[in-house]
């Protein structure tokens, strides 16, 4: 029986797993290679790590982060996120222990390498992120390297990733705030859904699940900061929608 | 043992060698013809396009070095993308020629993509490696092999039936990831590997 995926999200900054909240503060937690083993231990379907400063800072992405977690041995898939701007960025991500990538920034700044990358690592390893935004009732990709809104290019609704990542970006980092009206909007976009932001409260995630196109749930702050919180939203919600909560044998 | 991976340019070659390295065995690369030959077991990974690793591999003369392992009746074992190589030919992108190895080719599933955790059936009343309808595995791919059922091992459900493992003498392929199907998938790749060490 097929089931949807509750994802974790691992924000890194300056090489340091952070709690993020509104793209606007951070709260240091110590080593992201620490937190991916809790997360692999606890036995999510998925994790995301996010070098959220790489392309701020006009880097590529964090190869030597991916190399390190590779080491740890872990059997939870990893999407990686964070400085890719180019098909051997993409490439060098996939070789260094990423099983699919996430791009955001270039989206914007070059249109055609959505395409470019999907015909080398196939689109089943590329997603989409689209930070979200409602403004004046229309729908707008939050810039956070210009911290302004921008029009959607139309790169994310034509068939090219598997998934598109939307954030709530007025309720990233908060709890159970996430807004479910997003969802009146994914059928402009071929891609699939994973949703993000703010989605803690399981009667949401439920209602989120029931969306065909949502396929995934991300959730971050809680996740990396409460321990057995994963087991604990899994028993929450729908066992219909995911895998029963796992809690390790010593 | 030693798994040797082939390292066609664009695998997510090092998840694989985490995962054996995790199950005990000893791990190494490889991306020659007599390594291919030699090998006491063959890897073919499984992340990238059909077309892109075809042209890799015929323009270095390793798909040969595949086929003629599996005459020989050594093991291989392919994942995801490595399993649908063996197939005849996929139209995953462009009509291109697989290895020939599998009696099918890979078609485009009637929906977007496959990229879920789900349980697998074995064609089997009890399944030789010790799979059971309570294990999970890690599903992500958009093509599947379609071709002779008594080839398959394993099949899976999303919406309808299809492929999830097949098996022809000593080369296996399987759809999902195990290396990335925490302790069902390194359960399964441990009795994989022990199969091939009993004989």
């Amino acid at each position: 029986m097929n089931k949807k995926r509750m994802s974790a999200v691992v924000t890194v900054k300056k090489n340091i797993a952070v709690q993020s909240v509104g793209y606007k503060k951070y709260y240091p937690l110590g080593s992201p290679e620490q937190v991916v083993l809790n997360l692999d231990r606890w036995a999510v379907d998925e994790i995301f790590i996010i070098s959220i400063d790489r392309s701020r800072n006009n880097q590529g992405p964090d190869i030597d982060l991916l190399k390190r977690i590779a080491k740890l041995q872990i059997s939870t898939p990893i999407v990686y996120g964070g400085g890719i701007k180019s098909l051997p960025d993409a490439i060098e991500v996939i070789q260094s222990g990423a099983d699919r990538i996430l791009v955001d920034c270039a989206i914007d700044y070059n249109p055609t390498l959505l395409q470019d990358i999907a015909s080398v690592i196939g689109s089943q390893a590329l997603i989409g992120s689209l930070p979200f935004c409602m403004e004046n009732n229309a729908p707008f990709k939050y810039d956070y390297l210009q911290n302004k809104l921008v029009k959607i290019e139309c790169a994310y609704t034509q068939p090219i990733c598997s998934e598109i990542m939307f954030v709530d970006v007025k309720n990233e980092g908060g709890s159970g705030s996430f807004d479910l009206s997003i969802l009146d909007h994914l059928e402009k976009f071929s891609p699939d859904a994973i949703l993000f932001g703010g989605l803690t409260d399981p009667r949401k995630i439920n209602i989120a699940y029931e969306n065909n196109k949502v396929k995934a749930i991300a959730i971050g702050n809680l996740f990396t900061h409460t321990e057995h919180a994963l087991q604990k939203i899994c028993s929450s919600i729908n066992p219909e929608y995911s895998r029963p909560p796992f809690y390790e044998q010593r | 043992m030693q798994i040797s991976l082939l390292n066609y340019g664009i695998g997510n070659i090092e998840c694989l060698k985490g995962c054996i390295r995790s199950l005990g065995h000893k791990i190494q690369l490889i991306n020659d013809y007599d390594s291919i030959i030699d090998a006491e077991i063959l890897l073919l990974p499984g992340v990238g396009s059909f077309p892109a690793a075809m042209r890799y591999l015929t323009a270095t003369g390793l798909d040969f070095a595949i086929k003629k392992r599996h005459d020989i009746n050594k093991p291989i074992i392919g994942i995801c993308l490595g399993m649908q190589l063996l197939a005849y030919e996929s139209d995953e992108f462009m009509m291109t020629k697989g290895l020939g190895i599998l009696d099918g080719a890979v078609k485009k599933l009637p929906f977007s993509h496959h990229i879920c955790w789900n349980s697998i059936s074995s064609k089997k009343s009890k399944d030789m490696y010790g799979i059971s309808s309570s294990d999970y595995f890690y599903f992500n791919h958009s093509y599947h092999f379609v071709g002779n059922e008594d080839q398959v091992i394993y099949d899976v459900h999303y919406g309808i039936r299809f492929t999830a493992g097949v098996k022809l003498g000593n080369t296996i392929g399987l759809q999902f990831h195990p290396e990335k199907s925490q302790a069902s998938g390194k359960r399964l790749l441990k009795n994989i590997f022990d199969s091939f060490d009993n004989e």
